[in-house]
Formats: structure tokens, C-alpha cells, sequence
């Protein structure tokens, strides 16, 4: 038997306890008092609560252990291999920066040609390079969202042992624990369920 | 000679995007990982301003800002706080530890170098 399934089944036996425990003792008293034909009808009823499949017991305590870990490494790899891309374009434009400055001091120096067209082809190179850097900026934040999707897997890995015991108040409590790991509008705005604005820049003084 | 941003961020790909864009605006740029990071850079050299992300490891954002705002070589240096969050309540904490701006991410490259340039002592 597995180390999983012999959890679960320790599991599927401590949930039953009280249950079984009422069983025993109302088969006990009645068959003190002489009841034997309640006792006899009481004995299926007990086979039956045996036999039941516990819901906790059952798929999502052998499953969620299992696929959970998957879901984070799938992530993980998502997010090395992004960084890895955003890396290489970012090492690129660097120098495609480096030479649109070297294109201008080379324009100022010669002053020959069609020195207008030029530093207006300069000036279109430039405006394209902000607009970059502001798009390039998009990997940063999708890594960020993702460390957060992945550290709420790992906490609901940690708690499955307690998922069964959780009541209305400690389900909120999880929730609530996973909208303060926010940091974005756009994923308070996902939480909520609504349409997920793309992250406008927003300039304040003090 | 040109001034010198420091620039405090967990991401080494943001640290990159924020360094191309201000040194294409002509200002000279020092990294630091974190805010423990930034503390050892601040070190009696001359900075200009410093631009500091908010959710970091080892030391965040404002209580690197706290903690500058208590050295007396550079508690007049101005800080922008480049940071996702945008909650309003994070934005009067920063503002309340002294910085001088908040600007949320994505930034627009122009939109960081007019504050740079409008800030920078």
C-alpha cells in the first residue's frame, strides 16, 4: 500500500469515528435492553456507513497531492523559459539603444546626406524604443502573477490534510489570505471575476 | 559629468528596462537587488535620486525608504517609488515615509524621465 493511500485510508477510518462510536454505543443499549430484533436492523445501517465512500477519502485526497506539485513545475518552467526569452530580447535591445545613440552622434558629426530624413528616422527608431520598453515590461509582471498563482498552490498543498475540517469562516480566512498576495489591479480585477485591465501607468506626486 | 540614479529592484529584467531608459535620457545608473542591497551602495558616493520598487526580499521598498530617510548624507535625496501596487493605501504610506513619487508599473519610458528629470537634485 502506498504512503498516499495508506493516509488516506487512516483518514477515511478517523472521519468515521464518531459515527461508528454513536453506532456501537446505540447497538450496546439495545442490546441491554434486549432489543435484538432493532439490533438486527440496526446492523446493515452500521454495514452501510462502513461500506459508504468517505468524499474526502476518496479522489481529491490521492489526486490533488498528486497534481499540484505538477501544476507548480509546469509553472516553474513556464517562468524560466520566459525569463530566458525576455533576457535575450532585453540583452538585444540594449544594443539596438547603444547604436541608435551612436546613429545620432555619427549624424551630428558628418552632417552630410539628408541630414532632416535621417533625424527623423532616428526620431521614429526612438519613439519604437520606448514603446518596446514599455511592452517588455508585460514578462516582469506575468512573472510576478505567476510566483503568486504558485505560492497559493503550494499553501493549498500544504493544507489538504485539512480541507475536510475547513468551515465557511476558515474558507474565507483562505481567500482572503490570497487577495492580500495581490499586488496588481489586475488580479484583484481576475478575483472579482471581471474583465482584467492591461495595467495603464499611473504618475503621482507628492 | 551625468547624474547618477540608483535603481532598486528585485528583477534584473525591470532593473535593465528602467537603466536603458534612463541612461538614454543621459543619466548615469547604479543597481541594487533589494533594499539591504541599496543600503550598501549608499555608501558616501554621490546619488542623485533613487527610483525603488515596493515588494522585495530581504528589505521592501518603504522600509528602505525609512531607513534612508534617517542617513543624513542622503535624506534629501529624492525617492520615486516604481512599484504594481496601486492601492491607495500603500501610496500614503509611501508618501508618509517621504517619498516624492509613485509611479505604477508598466511605465511609460517618458513618463519616468520627465519625473526623473523633474526631481532629480
Amino acid at each position: 500500500m502506498s504512503k498516499v493511500t495508506a493516509r488516506s485510508a487512516l483518514r477515511n477510518v478517523r472521519s468515521r469515528l464518531p459515527a461508528l462510536g454513536m453506532g456501537v454505543a446505540l447497538a450496546a443499549w439495545l442490546a441491554w435492553q434486549g432489543v435484538w430484533a432493532a439490533l438486527l436492523m440496526l446492523l446493515p445501517l452500521l454495514w452501510l456507513a462502513l461500506a459508504r465512500p468517505d468524499p474526502q477519502g476518496s479522489g481529491a485526497s490521492r489526486l490533488l497531492p498528486a497534481v499540484l506539485p505538477l501544476w507548480s513545475n509546469q509553472l516553474e518552467t513556464l517562468q524560466t523559459q520566459m525569463r530566458t526569452g525576455l533576457d535575450g530580447v532585453l540583452e538585444s535591445f540594449g544594443r539596438m539603444v547603444g547604436l541608435c545613440e551612436a546613429l545620432d552622434a555619427e549624424l551630428g558629426r558628418t552632417g552630410g546626406g539628408d541630414q532632416g530624413a535621417l533625424r527623423s528616422l532616428s526620431q521614429q527608431i526612438s519613439t519604437q524604443c520606448d514603446t518596446a520598453l514599455h511592452g517588455l515590461q508585460f514578462g516582469d509582471r506575468v512573472h510576478q502573477m505567476l510566483d503568486v498563482v504558485k505560492n497559493d498552490q503550494r499553501r493549498l498543498e500544504a493544507s489538504i490534510d485539512t480541507l475536510s475540517a475547513m468551515d465557511d469562516h476558515a474558507v474565507q480566512a483562505w481567500l482572503d489570505a490570497l487577495r492580500a498576495s495581490y499586488t496588481t489591479d489586475e488580479q484583484h480585477q481576475t478575483h472579482r471575476g471581471e474583465a482584467a485591465d492591461t495595467g495603464q501607468t499611473s504618475v503621482d506626486y507628492f | 559629468m551625468s547624474k547618477t540614479i540608483l535603481v532598486v529592484d528585485d528583477s534584473g529584467s525591470f532593473r535593465t528596462v528602467v537603466k536603458l531608459a534612463l541612461q538614454k535620457a543621459g543619466y548615469g545608473v547604479v543597481e541594487a537587488c533589494d533594499g539591504k542591497d541599496a543600503l550598501t551602495k549608499l555608501d558616501g558616493s554621490k546619488v542623485n535620486l533613487i527610483v525603488c520598487d515596493v515588494n522585495m526580499p530581504n528589505m521592501d521598498g518603504l522600509t528602505f525608504l525609512k531607513q534612508v530617510k534617517t542617513m543624513s548624507a542622503y535624506k534629501f535625496t529624492p525617492v520615486i517609488m516604481l512599484t504594481t501596487e496601486s492601492q491607495d493605501a500603500k501610496k500614503a504610506e509611501g508618501r508618509a515615509a517621504g517619498a516624492k513619487a509613485w509611479i505604477t508599473k508598466p511605465f511609460q519610458p517618458s513618463q519616468l524621465v520627465d519625473a526623473v528629470n523633474k526631481l532629480c537634485v
